[in-house]
């Protein structure tokens, strides 16, 4: 692959690799994930496909460190640092951003302060945050993702539609500029305009110096969002992995074929 | 994230002594000596002596609201409680002439910076009297009066008699009566017609003397057509006896006139802090209170408008954080007793840890009168799962012609919440920051810039370690 041109911020001249090893995760003493291993390098789009219940979001709820979900054993590095036992906002600013498949209303807190409040939290000194500047830069990732400029002033997915949540993570995810990025079912609940605009917001962030994990139920956000690899997963563990073909191949012959697959 | 420094020594603004020799001294203990000892220092006519040994009588019939109210109530010891503690009557009216360690203790609160800032007039309470107060020399020739209680009713006895007592009588309740008896200091402002002050007057009231209680007397008379904001600001240090704070505070809203008063409440965690406010509107005028509770043990306020004049105007916006040990027992009266009347109260409330917060309203409108309005709201936060809450509202309508809306909501902060806001990078005390902040904010906007930011800061600080 080409060497995509360093970007401006030093931190990331670091590639960003996310390697999962022998992850073992509990919802109430139940097993989801056991023994889960799995690697994207830096650069790399991978998705997990799989039914509902095969423990997909699981996986990102766990690595964000969601307090519901208990981490037996097992690592999750990002460049080599360990994310499991951190806080979910110390997780957050070692670069791990997660977009929700069910966006949370924070009733009162505006759009605007709340992503200021997130880049202030991971600066050296909060001080030096310069507001012109930010509001140029909201805008225009505003602009490109098709949200209104009025939503700044707006509280945070209190009563949004579907969509709006959605692009409103995206736009989230572009202003804090993650290393790795995980995006949780985030077609669910969108029309196909909707989804072309988020799908090319995603893309524009596709870099060398950053990795996407791409959590899906259906193979049509892959036409948008194109996958380097794709994974199947099954009751908690990747039972397939194969490029982006496997994503076509799983939509036409569905999940049954997987599973009597390896029944047999 | 990182914290600044000034943040945390905000926290502990209030928290601090100065050793200070009081020249006069009531005792330890209430009694009718004490009432005559306190009106003879301050030289008063026969009639103030009368009015204050008739409260006492009443002080002493009237039982402690147990029935109705917190049962904590009964852990104040009036026997234990000195009345009175002061330097001398006449309060400073230049900062160089007021006592030095009077004098660091405002200035470590930032009053004489914020006077320069952005007030029109300043009155410094340190225990029972001001030891400082000051208004800009173009009021003074405009005819406004803001001076000290003791001073007005020296000064200008014809306007303080003829509304003293006229809105709050002394027998309102235990605290009103005890008040009447035993009160000095508090602020006497008369705005005369047409006056408009742009900027606001300020009283800060500061107990510095343990088992002490402060109970100044407020009277703000706005004249046909004047316009006045008024701000009050409050700390104690942090004793280990508790400290009662008992004001009682009268507005009069003559025709067309205005009068904005503000509260920031932040005593600290000992006071029981039981004061009576209300305002008297007349035709067309407008009253506005401002309320905002975050400190003291026990608060029981309920500020109040009677809207006897045709289009008049009343409104209560209150804030009330309750943390551990704190209990928030505030809200607002609205009497209707003239047509056209219109009265609207938001407050909110948010309960912190073991802190309780509860709201009560009353609302009157009589059947006789023609198209009155009500408005209520009241919301409340509660933050951990140990956190309480209880709203009383209490409205009473007759006739045909009103329109009252009332509408009341508890929510929760919940994990949810917290989790996508730390996904974000927040700290789980930055989250739930932003959330109460968030809760409050429509409200805080309604505040005076300079306190707004104070206020906000303040909560801030109250969320720390609320969490975890």
């Amino acid at each position: 692959m080409a060497r995509l041109p360093p970007t401006t911020n030093q931190q990331y001249l670091n590639v960003s690799t996310l390697k999962v090893q022998n992850l073992s995760v509990n919802i109430e003493d139940k097993s989801i994930l056991n023994d889960f291993s799995l690697e994207i390098p830096s650069g790399e789009v991978h998705a997990i496909m799989g039914p509902n219940g095969s423990g997909k979001s699981t996986l990102s709820k766990a690595l964000a460190a969601h307090p519901s979900y208990e981490v037996l054993g097992g690592t999750a590095e990002l460049d080599g640092k360990d994310l499991i036992g951190l806080e979910p906002d110390e997780i957050s600013r070692a670069g791990l951003f997660l977009a929700f498949q069910y966006p949370i209303e924070v009733p009162g807190v505006t759009i605007a302060n709340f992503i200021r409040a997130a880049i202030q939290a991971r600066m050296e000194d909060s001080k030096a945050f310069k507001a012109v500047d930010y509001y140029k830069d909201l805008y225009k990732k505003m602009d490109e993702l098709g949200i209104d400029r009025k939503f700044t002033a707006r509280a945070l997915n209190d009563g949004f539609s579907g969509g709006e949540k959605k692009r409103c993570e995206i736009l989230q995810m572009a202003m804090l500029d993650p290393r790795f990025c995980i995006l949780d079912e985030t077609d669910s609940g969108l029309d196909i305009d909707a989804l072309r605009v988020v799908s090319e917001g995603v893309n524009s962030m596709r870099s060398e110096n950053r990795g996407f994990l791409v959590i899906t139920h259906y193979q049509r956000l892959l036409d948008y969002i194109v996958p380097d690899k794709v994974h199947v997963m099954w009751e908690g563990k990747i039972v397939r992995s194969g490029d982006k073909e496997l994503a076509k191949e799983l939509e036409s012959k569905g999940y049954d074929w997987i599973k009597e697959e390896l029944a047999a | 994230m990182i914290k600044t420094n000034p943040i945390e020594i905000d926290r502990e603004k209030g928290n601090f002594h100065y050793n200070t020799d009081y020249e006069f001294d009531a005792g330890v203990g209430l009694s009718e000596d004490v009432v005559r000892y306190i009106s003879d220092v301050k030289s008063e006519d026969d009639w103030v002596k009368e009015f204050r040994l008739k409260a006492l009588k009443t002080f002493e019939k009237k039982k402690l609201p147990t029935h109705w109210a917190t049962k904590d109530l009964e852990n104040i010891d009036f026997d234990i409680i000195r009345y009175y503690l002061s330097k001398g009557q006449m309060p400073s009216r230049t900062w160089e002439e007021v006592p030095d360690d009077v004098k660091k203790t405002f200035e470590r609160l930032g009053i004489p910076e914020q006077e320069r800032k952005f007030l029109a007039g300043v009155e410094a309470q340190f225990d029972s009297e001001a030891a400082y107060s000051r208004m800009k020399d173009d009021l003074t020739e405009k005819g406004v009066i803001f001076v000290g209680s003791t001073e007005g009713l020296k000064e200008y006895p014809e306007i303080f008699k003829k509304w003293f007592g006229k809105v709050i009588p002394t027998s309102d309740n235990k605290f009103s009566a005890l008040n009447s008896a035993v009160f000095s200091g508090g602020s006497f402002i008369y705005v005369p017609p047409g006056v408009k002050l742009e900027q606001p007057l300020q009283a800060y009231f500061r107990i510095n003397a343990e088992n002490f209680g402060q109970f100044e007397r407020t009277l703000i008379i706005a004249d046909e057509g004047a316009e006045i904001t008024y701000m009050e600001g409050c700390t104690a240090p942090k004793f280990e006896t508790s400290t009662l704070h008992s004001a009682v505070v009268e507005l009069v809203a003559l025709k067309g006139a205005k009068i904005q008063y503000v509260t920031v409440q932040n005593w600290s965690n000992n006071v029981f802090n039981l004061v009576t406010k209300r305002a008297m509107a007349h035709e067309e005028s407008e009253v506005r209170w401002i309320d905002c509770n975050i400190g003291s043990r026990l608060t029981m306020k309920y500020p109040g408008v009677i809207l006897r004049g045709r289009k008049a105007r009343g409104e209560v916006l209150s804030i009330a954080l309750a943390n551990d040990g704190q209990h928030q027992d505030t809200g607002a009266k609205m009497v209707h007793t003239a047509d056209e009347t219109t009265s609207n109260v938001i407050a909110k409330s948010v309960s912190i840890g073991e802190g309780r917060s509860t709201y009560r309203g009353l609302v009157q409108m009589p059947g006789h009168l023609k198209h009155c309005k009500n408005n209520t709201e009241c919301d409340a936060l509660l933050i951990n799962s140990d956190s309480q809450t209880d709203t009383y509202p209490a409205i009473t309508v007759q006739g045909e012609d009103h329109s009252v809306q009332h509408e009341a909501s508890v929510s929760k902060v919940s994990a949810e919440q917290i989790f996508y806001m730390q996904q974000r990078g927040l700290s789980e005390a930055d989250a739930m920051s932003m959330c109460v902040n968030g809760f409050v904010n429509d409200l805080i906007r309604e505040f005076p810039m300079e306190y707004s930011v104070e206020l906000k800061r303040l909560i801030d600080l109250e969320m720390e370690g609320s969490v975890g």
